[in-house]
């Protein structure tokens, strides 16, 4: 059959073996590719149809809930001691983590929620926490046009640090994405796990530096909570961000230290993940 | 070039019953780690091979693991043990457009769909006019599917699988979808695939159908391969051994309730008492239920229900609502239910079985789908789901004959 060749080469030869390779698995979620961002790109767009708004609501959430925390904190219990622009450095720390917690929030739901699909075809399943993901960071644009206009507002200068962004970003997807296919499976096995997660997020918030720098518990708390904490690699992206927008130092280890983990929570992530590649949508 | 398209060597596939599964934490502690579970093989070490280019047809008792097989041939389920290989692009009608995104309109799902198939973009775009003209949906192409019917639904799912050009083509009796205009189009389109030379394998339950597509046919009996060979050959032998069978009424579905009465087993049997595996339209069927108690429990209900496979429910009763009282049981009890003559018409059917406490809330055994039955009739006067007596008369019209 000549319309063979067209193909792409994955879908020429299969052979359904249990014990399919990581490369091979990851060949045929590239030749899916597409399917893994126009999915989110199509949800976004169909997603404020029907709110009078539309996409407003992309740019007037993020603000309100900047202005809800910088009311709390900012002004009423006065956080912002010791730190410059708190309102800039508030509201980097809320939008980069909102975007950590909505990852790993949405990746829980991102097989159970598509039973029919993934019981009616054949395809890589990590497609669907990468398209989650990605739908995320689709999002977090909005996010960031905010920043440079808070940026810009509260009298930072835009340096060259900005063209780095890209890589911060990537940086945190990798830790996020990660984060996603551990709770995609966990969810799949346990439906308690969306119900936790929001929890756990809750706590998260308080513990990584969003609203009160985490020096703070250098004092307060004992050391090796302290270090605890401060281990976690969302501190440093936190970090880096801020440093991205504002005048804040940041440590070629702390850049190191957030990376490693970084790919390590995706490299566990996606092995856990595919480790129940053959169980995802049984009854 | 092969010569095969699909080869299947020594497949095993197992399937865990679970009794009740642990899907949330909760259950998961107070039962122990582990759910019970039976283990179940659905298949047992099938070799064949399709040729390419021919039509294979797939035939077999319900529940005697078809479907599970085309499945893995889809790679939807993996085997346990042994291979399956394919060659080329491989689509599968089995379970059309379940895949589907509710909020995103046909346009968009159509490109997801092709998207996950592993089609191109340009690939997609170049059949999407095919594909819509196909569904016959140009009209509600960017609307929402959640507002589509199930009917356009379905067309939709078969218009993708079958634009997106297979090698081999896996098809799950879904020849029956849609109107019958819809159902001529599916026909003439696996008639083109024939002719194009593409490989086909057919599961179904018309052996007619088979008998008249497939050059080849096997034939699988509780997960094993009983025959493979000739499609004529292999059809004159599962109707010989078909009649003679011992009734084995599938156990599928799921279970649940709070046990107190438990419904030990399920018998079909026609007017003599004997039992059947296909009951006819206009026979007496008599379903018997066998229960039993560890304690006596008083007054309980048995709830009874039919519905196509796949499809809506046909009937639904209850032995309270009939004036029956089933009383106390202690240790076990029958309960017949008796259709003096069935009004089912032709098709594969489902009962679900619930013995309940008054309400016909609380079961103390549910039996989602335990039974999955054949009806066949004798006269095709009638099509649909269910006889429904009629009588014709004509008025105003030439009733002579016309000769020459």
């Amino acid at each position: 059959m000549t319309t063979d060749e067209r193909h792409d080469d994955t879908s020429h030869l299969r052979t359904t073996d249990v014990s399919q390779s990581a490369i091979a698995y990851l060949r045929h979620m590239w030749a899916r590719r597409h399917f893994a961002y126009s999915m989110p790109a199509e949800r976004f767009r169909s997603r404020h149809q029907n709110t009078v708004l539309g996409n407003v609501w992309n740019l007037l959430n993020p603000l309100l809930t900047a202005g809800v925390y910088y009311l709390i904190f900012g002004v009423i219990l006065n956080a912002s001691r010791g730190v410059d622009n708190y309102i800039l450095w508030l509201v980097i720390g809320l939008f980069a983590f909102r975007l950590t917690s909505s990852t790993v929030g949405r990746g829980a739901t991102s097989i159970t929620a598509r039973q029919g699909l993934v019981r009616s075809l054949r395809f890589p399943r990590a497609l669907l926490p990468v398209s989650t993901t990605i739908g995320e960071i689709m999002t977090f644009t909005f996010e960031v046009s905010i920043l440079f206009v808070f940026a810009f507002a509260t009298g930072e200068s835009i340096s060259w640090k900005v063209l780095l962004l890209p890589f911060v970003v990537a940086l945190h997807t990798v830790f996020n994405l990660g984060l996603a296919f551990i709770v995609a499976r966990l969810n799949d096995s346990f439906r308690d796990v969306q119900q936790i997660i929001p929890f756990v997020f809750m706590l998260a918030r308080y513990l990584v530096g969003v609203m009160v720098p985490i020096d703070r518990f250098a004092d307060a708390a004992p050391a090796p909570i302290y270090y605890t904490l401060a281990w976690n690699p969302m501190v440093q992206i936190l970090e880096l961000y801020r440093w991205i927008f504002m005048d804040v130092p940041v440590s070629l280890y702390d850049v190191a230290h957030a990376l490693v983990l970084a790919v390590a929570v995706l490299a566990v992530g996606f092995k856990f993940f595919i480790g129940a590649e053959h169980r995802y949508g049984r009854p | 070039m092969s010569l095969n398209s699909v080869v299947v060597d020594g497949l095993w596939k197992n399937f865990r019953l679970y009794h009740e599964r642990n899907q949330f934490l909760k259950a998961a502690i107070l039962r122990g780690r582990r759910a019970r579970y039976e283990e179940f093989w659905a298949l047992r070490d099938l070799s064949f091979e399709v040729p390419t280019g021919q039509t294979f047809g797939v035939i077999g008792s319900n529940g005697s693991g078809k479907s599970t097989l085309l499945k893995c041939l889809a790679g939807i389920l993996v085997p346990d043990r042994g291979q399956v290989t394919t060659h080329g692009r491989v689509s599968a009608l089995l379970e059309l457009g379940a895949g589907f995104h509710p909020e995103l309109s046909g346009r968009e799902n159509v490109f997801l769909n092709g998207a996950i198939l592993g089609l191109k973009k340009d690939e997609i775009t170049a059949r999407f006019d095919d594909i819509v003209d196909f569904a016959g949906l140009a009209d509600f192409i960017d609307t929402p599917v959640k507002n589509y019917s199930s009917g356009m639904f379905v067309r939709l799912g078969f218009a993708v699988a079958a634009n997106v050009e297979p090698d081999v083509l896996l098809i799950d009796e879904v020849l029956s979808v849609g109107d019958e205009a819809f159902q001529r189009k599916s026909a003439e389109r696996i008639e083109r695939f024939r002719r194009e030379g593409r490989t086909i394998v057919f599961v179904s339950h018309g052996l007619g159908q088979v008998e008249q597509l497939c050059e080849q046919v096997a034939w699988i009996d509780h997960g094993e391969l009983k025959m493979v060979g000739p499609a004529a050959d292999v059809i004159s032998a599962y109707r010989g051994d078909s009649h003679d069978a011992a009734p084995d009424p599938d156990e599928i579905g799921s279970r649940w309730g709070s046990g107190e009465i438990q419904i030990s087993s399920v018998e079909l049997l026609d007017s003599t008492g004997t039992p059947v595996t296909h009951p006819r339209t206009g026979d007496a069927l008599n379903i018997v239920v066998h229960l039993s108690a560890h304690a006596p429990v008083q007054d309980s209900v048995l709830v009874a229900r039919i519905d196509e496979l796949g499809g809506h429910t046909v009937w639904r009763s209850s032995s309270r609502r009939n004036g029956v009282s089933i009383g106390r049981i202690d240790g076990s009890a029958d309960v017949t239910l008796g259709f003096p003559a069935l009004p089912l018409l032709e098709g594969t059917y489902e009962l679900t079985l619930a013995i309940t406490n008054q309400t016909e809330i609380q079961p103390y055994d549910h039996w989602e789908r335990r039974i999955r039955f054949d009806v066949r009739q004798y006269s095709t006067a009638d099509n649909g789901v269910m006889h429904i007596p009629s009588t014709w008369a004509v008025s105003g019209a030439d009733q002579t004959v016309q000769l020459g």
